[in-house]
C-alpha cells in the first residue's frame, strides 16, 4: 500500500494539534472540580503516566517499523485475531470520531448558536472530516501546519491579555496537598492525553522512522506544558470557584476580555478558530478509522472505508441527547475507563507481550 | 458513489439557508443598557429595562429621538419570568450583550440576590461585564431621570465608572463577573457601588423615597456591604475610599489630612497609585490577617486656614514631605482599622476576604474553619500597615518664599 | 557549493487518462511519398495539397549554362520577397557551373537554416512555416529556404503588469525575439531551449526553456512528457498548453503562472523553475507555480525590503478581505452581533431600518452589481467610461442608499473587496478569489462564522492538497521551510538570500555567497 508521507515535524505539530484541541475546552473545567489549586500537579502526575503508556506504545512501534498496528497484530496472533485487533481499533477511532464531533457540535450550539439544531454542525464537521480523510494525510498535515501556529498563537496572546485581570492567590500552588483530589483530577488529562494511541497506526507515516519517539514525545510534552499553562491561567484569572462551575472555562475567558475598553467578546471568533483545530482532529481520526480498516481487510485503498464513516458518523453523533450523556457516559464512562485504556494500554501491553515471548521462542 | 452520495450530503447543509435559525437581523433587536430588579408585592420580582433605539446614519430629515431611554417594566415569580413578561409588549428581541448596568434595590438585595442573579450568569448572551449597583431604597426613581449631561444610557453608566475610577475612588464599582465570584465564595462578602440620584437644584443625594425633580442626575454615592448575598449595611464615600485602599483597588482619590505644619490647616493628597498586599493564615486557631498598603501620593492643594510656614531656602524640604506621608498613613491606618472592627462588629462581613484567602492558599486549614467561618473571622487580628511615598507637591514649591518688605 | 542531491520520486497528482484506441485526435491526411525529380509534377501534388491556394505563388525560371528548368515555391503572404530576389534568385542566375546535387547548390546559397528535404510532406510543412521551396529538374529532393517574414510590433511595457522602477520591456508575439530578450538576461550557456511543435493544425512552436544544473531533472523531464502528450489541433493562448499540463484542471486558482515581463521569467528560471514560450503570445508560463508566488511581484526585489515585505502583507491581508469580508460581514450582523462594538451595532442597525432585505441577500446582490459594473466597464467602448462612473457612483452609490435599498455600510464593504482584490497582482488569482467568496456569503448566512470558516477550511484543504509539477501548492507554509521564509511574507535583503527557494528542489539551491552585507572593513 502508497502510505503517504509526513515529515517529523509535521508529526509533532500533529500530535499538538490531536492532544490540545478538544482538551483545552473541556480539560482544565474537570481537573479543577477534582484538583483546585493542585491542577498543575494533577496534569504532571497525569503527564507522567501517559508517558509510560507513550513508552510502552514506541517500544512495540520500534519492534515493527514500517508497519501499524495493524499489520503486526496479524503477524503475531495470527491473521484472525489479528483482523479482530484490527477491527477493535477501527470502531475505536469511529467511536472517539463520533464522541469528539457531538461535543464539538454541542459547543457550538451551546455557546455560539443557540437556535440551530445539532445535526447541521454535526452534518458539516462529518463532511469536512471525510473529504479531507478522502484527501489523506498529507494534506491535513499541511492545513495543521497552516492552522497551529496562528491558533496557539491566539491562544496564549489571549491569555496573557488575560492575565493582568487575574489574582496570584488564586492561582499560586499550595503546599497543603490533598492527595485523593489530586488523583481523581490526575486521572482526565491521562485519560484525554491517552489518544495520543494514533501514533500506533500513524507510525508507519512518517519519512524518518528512526525520529518517531522524539517527534511525538516533543508534541507529547508541549501539548501537556500547554495544557498546564492554560489551567493555570484559569485559576488566575477565574478563581477556583468559576474555573470549575463553567462547563466550558475557555469560553468565559473569552469572553469576558476587554480590549481598549470597547472591544469584546470575541469568544465566537475564537472558538471558531478553535473548532478549526478539532475539525483536523477529526480528519486524523477518520482517516485513521479507514487505513486500519483497509488494512484490517488488506484492502489498496482506504477510500472505499469512508464511505461507511459519512454514513455512520452523523448517526453516531446524533445519538447522545444531551451534554450530561455526552460528558458523563459516552466520554467519562465509555472512552476514558473503557476504549482509551484498552487501545492505549491494555492491547499494546498484550502485543509488546507477545512479541517478546515469540522473539525468545 | 462517494462523489454522489457526498454531494447528496451537502445539499442540506446549503439548504438550511432557508432554515438561518440563529439569522436575526440587527433592527429587531431591543437594545438592553439596564436591568432594574427590585422585589414586588406577594414575593414577585420586578424587572425594569431601558431599551435604546436605533440611530440611523443616514440624514433623513428626521430630527434625532427626543428621548434615548425606553422604559418598559413587568414583573414575574423569577427574573426570566418577568424578563418573558416584558415580551409581551415590547415585540422585539432582548439583546443582552450590550448591557450596560444591574441594578438592584434594596428590598431585593436585603432579601438575598444569588438565587435570582443566576438566569444572568447562566445566560451567554448576557454580558458578564456590566456594572453592578445597588439603590438605597427602591430602584423606580433611578428610570424616572432623565440624565442632560449624557443622554446615551450606555455611555451615560461608562462614563459614570470612569470618572468614578479615574478622579473620585468613593465607591466600589464592580462588574457582573466579579460580583459573581464574591457572591460565590464563602471566605469573601462583596461590597457593591451604591448607585444615587443627584438632585441638581437641592445639590444633594436625593433621600430614598423622595419624589425625582425634573432636573436630576445619576451619581454613585458610597457602597453597599453583602453579608453573603444580602445586603447589610453600606459604606459612607468616605469609608468606601478606606476600602478600596485596602485592598489595593483606588486608581486615584483625594484625601485631606492635618497640615504638618499647622494643624488648623489641610492638605490635600492626590492619590496616584495605589496597592495592597494581603496575606492571611491561621495560627493557633485563630485567623490573622497583613494588610500592607503601599500608597504613592501627590501634594493636592493647601488649604491654608491659618498663615503657613515660609521658607527661606529654594530647596524642597525632605521633612516635609515625610510628615505628609505620616499624616497621611496615620489618617488611612485609623480609617481602615475602624472599617475592618465595623465589618467584624456591626454587618460581619468579611469583605476583604480573608477566608478566601485561606481557603486558596491553605485548603486544609479552611477545611477546619470552613463551617464555623463566621466566628472566625469576628476572631480575626488584622495587622495593617500603611507606606505612603509623597513624590511632589505638583509644580509649586510647597511653602511660600519669604517676601521681604520692602519698607 | 554544489549540494548532490538525492534524486526523489516525483510526487504528482497528475494521472492523465491513457487515450482509448480508435480515439485518435485529428490528422491531417497527408501525402507520404518521395518528391519526384520532375518540378511540374511536385508542383502540382503541393497545389493539389494546398487546394491551389491563393497566396501560392509558384516562379519557374531556367538557370546555369544548360538552362535547367527550376522553380520556387513560396507563400506569398509570408515571404520576404525582397529578400529572396536579392539573396537567392540574382546569385542563381549568375552561376556559372551545374551544380552536382542539392547539397552543392545549398552551399552556394548565402542562407543560413537551409535543409534539404525530400517529401512533399515535409515540402509543405515548410512552406507553412514561411520558408521558400526551391525544386530543380533532375533532383530528387527540394532546397527549404527560410526567408519568413510577418509583421510584429516592437518591444513594449507590459500593460496588465506594470511595476513602478523595475525594466520597461515585455515579451512580444514572436518566439525568437522573446527568447532574444530572455538570452540577453541570462548570459548562461546552460540555458536550454527546446522546441516543440505543437497543434497538429496550428504546428505552432513552443519552447521549453530551463537552466540546466540549477532546474529539477525530473520536473523538466515531467513538464517535457507533459508537452509531448498535447494532442490537440489548435494551441493559441498560453492558457490552454496551461490546461494540458497543469495539475488539478479543476482548481479554481491556477497552478501555473503566466507572465508577460521578462524579469519575471528570468528570475524564475534562476530559481530552478521552468519556462514555457508559445510563438504568437506575449506571455511566458512559468511552471512550477505555489500560491505565494501570486502575491509576489518585480516590485519587491527593486524597493527596499522594508517597503517590500509592507506591500506583500498588505497583499495578503487583500487576499483575505477579498475571500472573508462579505462572509463575515453577514456573520457578524445577523449572527454574531456582540463582537461589535456596541457604537457600530446602533448604526448598522439604524441603517437597516430603512431596507427591505436580509444583510445576506443585499449584500449578494450588492457584490453581483459591483461584478456587473466591473465587466461593463471593461467592455464598454471608451468614449462610455464617463456613463459608467457616472452609472456606478451616482445611481447605486447614491440614490440606492438615499432611497433606503441598500444600507450605505454595505456600499462601503464592497467597494473595499473590489479594491482589495486588484491589489493582487496577479489578475487569474484575484478573479477566482472574486469567485471563491460567493458560496462563503451562503456558508456565513447559514451558519454564522462557523459557517465561514467551515467553508473556508473546505478550501483550504483542497488548496494544500494541491500539487503543481510535484510541488506542494501552499509551500513554504504547508507543508513548513522555515528556510525560505525569507522570501515570503517578508522579503530580506539579497546578501541575506544565499539560498533559493529548496521547494522548488533546485539541483544547485546555492543563489549569493556568505558575509556579504556591506560594511565597513574591520579594524585588525
Amino acid at each position: 500500500m502508497n502510505v503517504a508521507k509526513i515529515s517529523s515535524r509535521q508529526f509533532t505539530w500533529l500530535t499538538i494539534s490531536i492532544t490540545l484541541a478538544t482538551p483545552v475546552l473541556i480539560l482544565p473545567e474537570m481537573i479543577i472540580y477534582y484538583a483546585r489549586q493542585n491542577a498543575w500537579l494533577a496534569l504532571l502526575l497525569g503527564t507522567l503516566a501517559t508517558l509510560a503508556g507513550v513508552m510502552l506504545n514506541l517500544a512495540l512501534a520500534r519492534k515493527f517499523p514500517g508497519q501499524s498496528i495493524v499489520q503486526y497484530a496479524q503477524i503475531l496472533l495470527g491473521p484472525w485475531l489479528g483482523k479482530l485487533i484490527g477491527m477493535l481499533y477501527a470502531l475505536a477511532f469511529l467511536y472517539l470520531t463520533g464522541v469528539c464531533l457531538n461535543i464539538i457540535a454541542q459547543i457550538i450550539e451551546i455557546s455560539l448558536l443557540p437556535e440551530t439544531p445539532l445535526w447541521t454542525f454535526i452534518l458539516g464537521l462529518s463532511l469536512f472530516a471525510v473529504y479531507s480523510a478522502w484527501l489523506g494525510i498529507e494534506p491535513i498535515a499541511r492545513a495543521n501546519d497552516l492552522l497551529l501556529p496562528p491558533n496557539l498563537l491566539i491562544a496564549g496572546s489571549i491569555l496573557l491579555l488575560a492575565l493582568p485581570h487575574g489574582k496570584l492567590y488564586q492561582g499560586l500552588p499550595v503546599t497543603q496537598l490533598n492527595l485523593t483530589a489530586i488523583l481523581k483530577g490526575a486521572f482526565p488529562p491521562a485519560a484525554c492525553l491517552s489518544e495520543i494511541f494514533f501514533i500506533l497506526m500513524l507510525a508507519p507515516s512518517l519519512n524518518k522512522p528512526e525520529e518517531l519517539k522524539s517527534a511525538t514525545l516533543k508534541g507529547l510534552l508541549f501539548s501537556s506544558f500547554f495544557l498546564t499553562f492554560v489551567t493555570q491561567a484559569f485559576l488566575f484569572v477565574l478563581g477556583v470557584y468559576r474555573a470549575s462551575i463553567y462547563l466550558f472555562p475557555a469560553l468565559r475567558l473569552s469572553e469576558e476580555l476587554m480590549f481598549l475598553d470597547i472591544f469584546e467578546r470575541f469568544e465566537s471568533l475564537i472558538l471558531t478558530l478553535w473548532i478549526l483545530l478539532n475539525a483536523l482532529k477529526l480528519s486524523v481520526f477518520t482517516y485513521l478509522y479507514a487505513l486500519t480498516a483497509a488494512q484490517t481487510f488488506n484492502r489498496k485503498s482506504y477510500k472505499g472505508f469512508l464511505l461507511p464513516a459519512l454514513l455512520f458518523l452523523p448517526v453516531l453523533a446524533l445519538i447522545p441527547r444531551n451534554l450530561a450523556e455526552i460528558l458523563q457516559v459516552w466520554l467519562n464512562t465509555i472512552s476514558f475507563k473503557l476504549v482509551l485504556p484498552a487501545v492505549f494500554l491494555f492491547l499494546p501491553g498484550l502485543l509488546l507481550m507477545i512479541a517478546k515471548v515469540k522473539h525468545h521462542v | 458513489m462517494f462523489k454522489r452520495i457526498f454531494s447528496l450530503m451537502l445539499i442540506p447543509l446549503l439548504l438550511n439557508l432557508s432554515g438561518c435559525w440563529n439569522r436575526i437581523e440587527p433592527e429587531n433587536y431591543a437594545w438592553l443598557t439596564w436591568v432594574g430588579l427590585d422585589s414586588a408585592a406577594g414575593g414577585k420580582i420586578k424587572v425594569t429595562m431601558v431599551l435604546t433605539p436605533p440611530l440611523s446614519p443616514v440624514p433623513t430629515g428626521a430630527a434625532p429621538p427626543e428621548k434615548l431611554l425606553t422604559i418598559s417594566s413587568a414583573t414575574g415569580d423569577m427574573i426570566f419570568d418577568a424578563v418573558r413578561e416584558i415580551n409581551a409588549h415590547v415585540p422585539k428581541r432582548l439583546f443582552w450583550p450590550y448591557l450596560h448596568a444591574v441594578i438592584i434595590g434594596e428590598d431585593l438585595a436585603r432579601a438575598g440576590v444569588e438565587q435570582h442573579l443566576d438566569v444572568l450568569f447562566r445566560n451567554i448572551r448576557v454580558r458578564k461585564n456590566a456594572w453592578v449597583f445597588i439603590t438605597r431604597g427602591s430602584v423606580e426613581p433611578i428610570f424616572k431621570v432623565d440624565p442632560q449631561i449624557e443622554t446615551n444610557p450606555g455611555v451615560l453608566i461608562e462614563s459614570l465608572v470612569k470618572s468614578e475610577q479615574q478622579f473620585l475612588g468613593k465607591s466600589r464599582v464592580l462588574r457582573l463577573k466579579d460580583f459573581q465570584t464574591e457572591l460565590a465564595s464563602p471566605g469573601r462578602d462583596p461590597v457593591v457601588s451604591a448607585l444615587g440620584i443627584w438632585d441638581t437644584d437641592k445639590k444633594q443625594i436625593l433621600p430614598p423615597g423622595a419624589e425625582v425633580p425634573p432636573k436630576s442626575e445619576l451619581a454613585l454615592d458610597g457602597s453597599a456591604v453583602f453579608r453573603t448575598d444580602k445586603l447589610v449595611g453600606w459604606l459612607s464615600p468616605e469609608e468606601s475610599q478606606f476600602y478600596l485602599l485596602a485592598k489595593g483597588e483606588m486608581k486615584t482619590g483625594l484625601i485631606p489630612i492635618p497640615h504638618p505644619d499647622n494643624p488648623q490647616n489641610l492638605a490635600g493628597i492626590e492619590i496616584v497609585g495605589n496597592s495592597a498586599k494581603f496575606k492571611a493564615k491561621l495560627a493557633s486557631g485563630e485567623p490573622q490577617a497583613q494588610i500592607k498598603i503601599k500608597i504613592k501620593g501627590k501634594l493636592g492643594d493647601q488649604w491654608l486656614n491659618a498663615p503657613a510656614l515660609k521658607t527661606e531656602e529654594p530647596n524642597e524640604d525632605p521633612e516635609f514631605y515625610r510628615k505628609l506621608g505620616e499624616g497621611l498613613e496615620k489618617k488611612i491606618k485609623a480609617g481602615v482599622e475602624e472599617l475592618l472592627a465595623k465589618s467584624q462588629t456591626d454587618f460581619d462581613a468579611d469583605i476583604l476576604g480573608v477566608g478566601d484567602y485561606i481557603m486558596n492558599r491553605y485548603p486544609n486549614d479552611w477545611d477546619i474553619v470552613a463551617d464555623n467561618w463566621r466566628e472566625y473571622y469576628k476572631k480575626t487580628v488584622f495587622d495593617v500597615e500603611v507606606k505612603v511615598d509623597i513624590t511632589s507637591p505638583n509644580i509649586m514649591h510647597s511653602r511660600p518664599p519669604v517676601i521681604e518688605d520692602p519698607e | 557549493m554544489t549540494k548532490i542531491r538525492k534524486p526523489r520520486p516525483l510526487v504528482t497528482t497528475d494521472q492523465p487518462n491513457s487515450v482509448p484506441a480508435g480515439r485518435q485526435s485529428p490528422q491531417p491526411d497527408t501525402v507520404n511519398w518521395q518528391a519526384p525529380a520532375d518540378p511540374e509534377q511536385t508542383i502540382a501534388q503541393i497545389q493539389s495539397l494546398f487546394g491551389n491556394s491563393a497566396d501560392l505563388q509558384v516562379h519557374r525560371f531556367q538557370v546555369f549554362p544548360e538552362r535547367i528548368s527550376c522553380a520556387l515555391v513560396y507563400l506569398r503572404s509570408f515571404v520576404d520577397l525582397k529578400e529572396l530576389n536579392q539573396t537567392v534568385l540574382n546569385p542563381l542566375l549568375q552561376q556559372a557551373a551545374m551544380p552536382k546535387d542539392m547539397a552543392d547548390l545549398a552551399r552556394s546559397l548565402p542562407h543560413a537554416g537551409t535543409k534539404e528535404g525530400i517529401t512533399i510532406q515535409d515540402a509543405a510543412q515548410a512552406l507553412t512555416s514561411g520558408e521558400v521551396v526551391f525544386l530543380v529538374s533532375g533532383f530528387a529532393s527540394a532546397l527549404f529556404i527560410p526567408l519568413k517574414k510577418y509583421e510584429q510590433r516592437s518591444v513594449t511595457e507590459p500593460e496588465n503588469e506594470k511595476v513602478v522602477r523595475g525594466p520597461r520591456d515585455g515579451f512580444i508575439e514572436s518566439l525568437w525575439t522573446n527568447v532574444g530578450i530572455l538570452r540577453q538576461r541570462i548570459k548562461d550557456p546552460r540555458l536550454r531551449l527546446e522546441v516543440f511543435t505543437l497543434g497538429t493544425r496550428t504546428s505552432v512552436e513552443v519552447c521549453l526553456i530551463h537552466l540546466e544544473g540549477i532546474a529539477n531533472r525530473q520536473i523538466v523531464e515531467e513538464v517535457r512528457a507533459r508537452l509531448q502528450r498535447i494532442n490537440v489541433d489548435r494551441l493559441l493562448a498560453v492558457s490552454s498548453i496551461a490546461e494540458f499540463i497543469a495539475d488539478s484542471p479543476w482548481s479554481p486558482l491556477p497552478t501555473y503562472q503566466a507572465s508577460e515581463r521578462p524579469d519575471r521569467l528570468t528570475s524564475a528560471l534562476l530559481d530552478g523553475r521552468i519556462g514555457i514560450l508559445l510563438d504568437g503570445t506575449p506571455l511566458a508560463l512559468i511552471v512550477p507555480t505555489v500560491f505565494w508566488d501570486f502575491l509576489k511581484s518585480p516590485d519587491d526585489y527593486i524597493e527596499n525590503p522594508y517597503f517590500s515585505s509592507f506591500i506583500r502583507m498588505i497583499r495578503l491581508t487583500s487576499h483575505l478581505i477579498t475571500l472573508l469580508v462579505p462572509g463575515a460581514y453577514v456573520a457578524l450582523t445577523t449572527f454574531h452581533l456582540e463582537v461589535l462594538p456596541q457604537s457600530l451595532a446602533v448604526i448598522i442597525a439604524g441603517a437597516r431600518t430603512r431596507t427591505p432585505f436580509p444583510t445576506a441577500v443585499e449584500m449578494f446582490l450588492m457584490e453581483l452589481t459591483i461584478e456587473l459594473l466591473r465587466e461593463a466597464g471593461l467592455r464598454m467602448p471608451g468614449v462610455f467610461g464617463q456613463t459608467m462612473s457616472i452609472v456606478g457612483a451616482l445611481v447605486i452609490g447614491e440614490a440606492a442608499v438615499t432611497a433606503g435599498l441598500i444600507e450605505p455600510i454595505i456600499v462601503v464593504l464592497v467597494a473595499l473587496t473590489t479594491l482589495a482584490s486588484f491589489v493582487v497582482p496577479s489578475y487569474p488569482a484575484a478573479i477566482s478569489i472574486r469567485l471563491l467568496r460567493f458560496p462563503l456569503i451562503l456558508f456565513s448566512a447559514s451558519m454564522g462564522f462557523f459557517g465561514l470558516f467551515l467553508g473556508a477550511m473546505f478550501y483550504l484543504m483542497y488548496l494544500v492538497s494541491l500539487r503543481s509539477f510535484g510541488v506542494p501548492y501552499f509551500a513554504p507554509l504547508a507543508p513548513l521551510f522555515l528556510k525560505d521564509m525569507g522570501d515570503m511574507f517578508i522579503r530580506l535583503p539579497w546578501w541575506q538570500q544565499f539560498r533559493r527557494p529548496t521547494y522548488y528542489r533546485p539541483q544547485d539551491d546555492s543563489r549569493a555567497g556568505p558575509n556579504q552585507k556591506p560594511g565597513p572593513d574591520k579594524e585588525p
